[in-house]
């Protein structure tokens, strides 16, 4: 059971302070009692060795003891203590002189000090520092796993029944006014219960991880007077430790003394406490709190409960019970409180078997009754009003459409962009994850064509780089050449054709006409939330979310930390012109580069010419690589499935390609014979190409009747960034080009010089990718 | 925090719509988009499941002209409101510049409110950021709903710290105190930019 007390920070408890005085003075006592036995503290160690072992001592100690959330705070508590060490030893000599101990030598300070004897009370200062040093007021709470093993073990008993789950999104009739009416039931469900299922005991919200984990049912939180009210507002609380806290508890506590010194918000709900100083009981509504009852708990059905309750039809409450409890935003009883004031032929069950059945023996009462029962003004605090101070300088940025519009009486009608909104996803497709919905339509003529939209979409969760790959901006160390590529005609195809989500206004959860499906599936939707986000994530840890615009396309890059993200963006921004419509021989439906250290997935969310959005995941190598793709195209698929305008352009002709000069090469009898063992791909025929300029040689492997030139075109440039790539200390091997069911691997062999380029359709792409493993390591050692 | 170019006389700010889960964060964002003037708005970048939910965040690029000499830009993120989604709130938080805390106003999602108030309190901290310094502003969405607490009670429970905020009531859904909210914390965040600018040109 978590005393009140517990939630004050330690340097606030006076009793943490009687422990520093109350130990310094034992420890001049052992001083003096040490200098009169005559015994020497001096160490036989080097000078130099008795002054590093102190600081590396308290550094020890803070990290066990305080466990500070950052370096600073680590080096700050551990030279805190370490002065004191110091400031310490050099008076402990004068300070024994005048105690009279005789193991003083002399009034003169010392430096540097002995080490021994500070080494027994400095730790001590840990006792009432511990909080601050961790990183400020209330920071016992943040840690969650500290804050769990202080809160309070939960029954074990699993309740046979509980709390209705509430229909949050239902509409409450409101009373007629303050007072409740009395002989009829106000509401048909109660919405006062959580929101989460009840009986189980709560946890924190704090994830530390992405790797997504099912919460446990949360019960609502029994708020005790003065800590549970103080609410979650209240930053050096923690309610928590209050959670399963009795009733009766919270009840005698509500008018007793707070144990510690009480902190901002308790002052409050202090002077709520003294503010409402009437005695008179609160009335709530007797069928929403019998509602909370199963229905074999009832000897009248639920229906006529009302009928049967007569002039009975409410509940008396004591007022400074739910008072003390108005800060957390939920109001508890105990179910004794209740039992006697309702009917017993009304009840088929004991009043212990029902009290055994609600969470901690507990009802939730109606709050919106409770509240509207007090006055509004004690509600209102005392304290300064908003600071808003300087605003008046600047005048409201943003003024919407219609404003400008009255302001300027134009009569003319403009077309406002429809409205954007992730409309419902095909629900045939396996996750049911909507894809990275794009913006609304942007008239070819708007000038936000041109624009400060790229010049916006600096990094999303990382700090933003300094050059954020935009326009003719390539982060170094990479030459911006294959970047700054700019095709004025798919610039203006873009423009020409915008992609436009035609959906009506996306209502809010929980307006009443959505309510009863998202209440009654809200678990469900939680499940499917974690399984899209797993399918996303699978099981490489947290990623970081970034948005950038790369030539006029949106980059939406998640990059793990084990990856350079500036080398894996860097990489995609080169890879996005050769993923261009017209480009590829077809249309790219993702890319993927593979390395010892990295895999990057490139995959187009929407047309490219039409700013993408392509989806960048920059991972580990690792077994869900595949699953990874897999759900990247999913998310690729449900986009498409409500975009406008088509993901691809089309099969583009050779003249529209930008193809390099590559001169044929007879193929060599080790080449052709490398080419029988690609069964995976299919029959392929072996042919060589060369540059020229760079002497790489590509060795091809294709279905007959390919384009051999315009494969080769692009593998050539594919290579070209792999290598650059690995310039900048990113090493990618192969590349995988997926189009439908064609493969394209490129692998780059020993030296990078040469590659190998094998394509075809596949039913076991992990086999044909092993197969070209294999045909590296021969072509390779050639 | 803010980034200032000097040489494009360009000042970016972030600001996050922070709120528990289905309290209306992105049909702000939406709104916004809705009815800014194209050369006020960028592309709004939504990653959210099939039923609406917010998966990652979203995001929306707005600016405005000339402010002192500047032009200011803003980037709108939301964050995604399930518990779990924890280290996604985290990270989105990572810079910000200026808060708005989204707040439903019906009765059965006030504790809601209150774990999504200290959950951002706590990711703050993280970063050593302190609710004392930094701007934010309180929404009291959905406030069309026959089932919302007053405004009173709502204030007490999540303002009502030794720095109080201004706070807005809002019909997300209808555009109601939609840019009353962005307009104020953005100013907000305009005078704690400039301020700290001042600050260290001054140093």
């Amino acid at each position: 059971m978590t005393r009140p007390g517990s939630v004050v920070d330690s340097h606030r408890r006076p009793l943490s302070w009687a422990i520093v005085v109350a130990s310094f003075l034992v420890y001049l006592a052992l001083l003096v009692a040490v200098g009169m036995a005559g015994l020497h503290l001096d160490v036989p160690l080097p000078w130099w060795l008795t002054q590093t072992v102190p600081p590396l001592l308290y550094a020890l100690l803070v990290l066990v003891v305080v466990r500070p959330r950052s370096a600073t705070s680590l080096c700050g508590g551990a030279l805190l203590l370490w002065a004191v060490h110091l400031l310490l030893g050099m008076l402990t000599e004068p300070i024994l002189a005048l105690l009279g101990g005789h193991g003083a030598s002399g009034t003169t300070w010392s430096f540097p000090p002995a080490p021994l004897p500070e080494l027994l009370w400095v730790p001590v200062l840990l006792v009432p520092l511990r909080d601050l040093l961790r990183g400020g007021p209330g920071s016992r709470s943040a840690n969650p796993q500290a804050a769990a093993s202080r809160r309070p073990v939960p029954s074990s008993r699993t309740p046979p029944f509980s709390a209705p789950v509430p229909t949050g999104r239902t509409p409450v009739e409101k009373p007629a006014n303050a007072s409740v009416t009395v002989g009829r039931p106000l509401f048909d469900k109660p919405p006062m219960a959580p929101a989460r299922p009840l009986g189980a005991t709560a946890v924190t919200s704090m994830v530390t991880s992405m790797e997504p984990r099912i919460e446990a049912p949360r019960r609502p939180a029994m708020a005790a007077p003065a800590a549970a009210a103080s609410g979650l507002a209240a930053p050096d609380s923690d309610r928590s430790g209050s959670e399963s806290r009795p009733a009766a508890a919270a009840s005698t506590a509500a008018v007793g003394p707070v144990e510690a010194a009480p902190s901002q918000t308790q002052q409050l709900t202090d002077e709520l406490l003294a503010k409402d100083t009437s005695d008179e009981p609160l009335r709530v509504s007797a069928t929403r709190v019998l509602a909370q009852l199963p229905p074999e708990a009832l000897a009248v059905p639920f229906d006529s409960l009302a009928a049967e309750l007569g002039a009975q039809s409410f509940l008396l409450v004591p007022r400074r019970l739910a008072l003390a409890q108005l800060g957390g935003g939920i109001v508890r009883a105990e179910w004794d409180l209740m039992a006697h004031q309702i009917p017993s032929h009304l009840l088929a069950m004991s009043h212990d078997a029902i009290k055994a059945g609600l969470p901690d023996g507990q009802c939730v009462l109606p709050l919106d009754e409770i509240v509207r029962q007090f006055s509004p003004e004690i509600f209102l605090t005392a304290g300064p009003a908003p600071d808003v101070r300087g605003i008046e300088v600047f005048s409201a940025p943003f003024q919407p459409l219609e404003a400008r519009r009255s302001e300027t009486e134009a009569a003319s009608e403009k077309v406002l962009p429809p409205p954007i909104v992730s409309a419902p996803v095909d629900p045939s497709l396996p996750d049911e994850i909507a894809g990275i919905v794009p913006a609304a339509a942007e008239p070819a003529e708007s000038p936000a064509d041109s624009v400060d939209v790229p010049h916006h979409a600096e990094p999303v969760l990382v700090e933003p780089v300094p050059a954020v790959v935009s326009g003719s901006n390539v982060p170094a160390p990479m030459p911006p050449a294959r970047v700054d590529e700019d095709r004025p005609e798919h610039a203006a195809q873009g423009a020409r054709r915008p992609r436009v989500e035609e959906s009506a206004p996306t209502a809010e959860r929980g307006r009443p006409a959505a309510k009863p499906a998202h209440r009654a599936s809200a678990l469900q939707d939680d499940l499917h939330l974690l399984r899209g986000l797993t399918a996303l994530l699978p099981a490489v840890g947290p990623l970081a979310i970034e948005v950038r615009v790369v030539g006029g396309v949106t980059l939406l890059s998640a990059t793990s930390p084990a990856v350079d993200d500036d080398v894996a963006v860097t990489a995609a921004a080169l890879l996005l012109p050769l993923m261009r419509p017209g480009r590829a021989p077809w249309p790219v439906d993702q890319v993927t580069l593979r390395g010892p250290r990295a895999v990057l997935i490139l995959t187009p969310l929407g047309p490219l010419p039409a700013g993408g959005p392509v989806l960048a995941a920059s991972v580990p190598p690792g077994g869900s690589v595949a699953l990874l793709e897999l759900r990247c195209r999913q998310v690729a698929a449900a986009h498409a499935a409500r975009a406008v305008a088509p993901l691809d352009g089309g099969a583009a002709s050779a003249e529209e390609r930008d193809e390099p000069d590559l001169l044929d090469v007879e193929p060599s009898t080790s080449t052709r014979e490398v080419a029988s063992s690609l069964g995976a791909l299919g029959t392929v025929t072996a042919s060589s190409l060369r540059d020229p300029e760079t002497d790489h040689a590509l060795y091809l492997f294709l279905p007959p009747g390919s384009d051999v030139r315009a494969v080769g075109a692009l593998a050539h440039d594919v290579s070209g960034v792999m290598r650059q790539v690995a310039e900048a200390g990113l090493t990618f091997r192969t590349a995988v080009l997926r189009s439908a069911a064609r493969r394209v691997v490129i692998r780059l062999l020993a030296g990078h010089s040469n590659s190998i380029v094998a394509a075809g359709e596949t039913a076991k792409p992990g086999l044909a990718y092993r197969q070209v493993e294999h045909a590296a390591a021969a072509l390779g050692a050639l | 925090m803010s980034i200032i170019n000097y040489a494009k006389k360009e000042i970016s700010f972030k600001i996050v719509y922070y709120g528990a889960g289905v309290v209306g964060k992105t049909v702000n964002l939406q709104y916004i988009h809705r009815t800014l003037p194209d050369d006020n708005r960028g592309n709004l970048i939504s990653l959210a499941t099939g039923d609406e939910r917010t998966l990652f965040f979203d995001f929306l690029p707005v600016s405005t002209q000339s402010v002192r000499n500047f032009v200011a830009k803003f980037q709108l993120y939301t964050v995604p409101g399930q518990v779990y989604y924890n280290m996604t709130r985290k990270l989105v938080l990572r810079g910000v510049d200026g808060i708005v805390f989204v707040a439903d106003s019906q009765w059965d999602r006030l504790q809601e409110n209150l774990e999504s108030f200290k959950n951002l309190e706590e990711n703050l901290r993280e970063y050593d950021y302190d609710l004392a310094e930094l701007p934010y502003v309180i929404q009291y969405n959905k406030r069309d709903l026959p089932n919302v607490a007053p405004v009173e009670y709502l204030e007490f429970l999540l303002n009502r710290r030794s720095r109080r905020v201004p706070y807005f009531e809002a019909v997300a859904v209808d555009g109601r105190g939609v840019f009353d909210t962005l307009n104020t914390v953005s100013r907000m965040v305009l005078v704690n930019g400039f301020a700290q600018e001042q600050g260290a040109s001054s140093r």
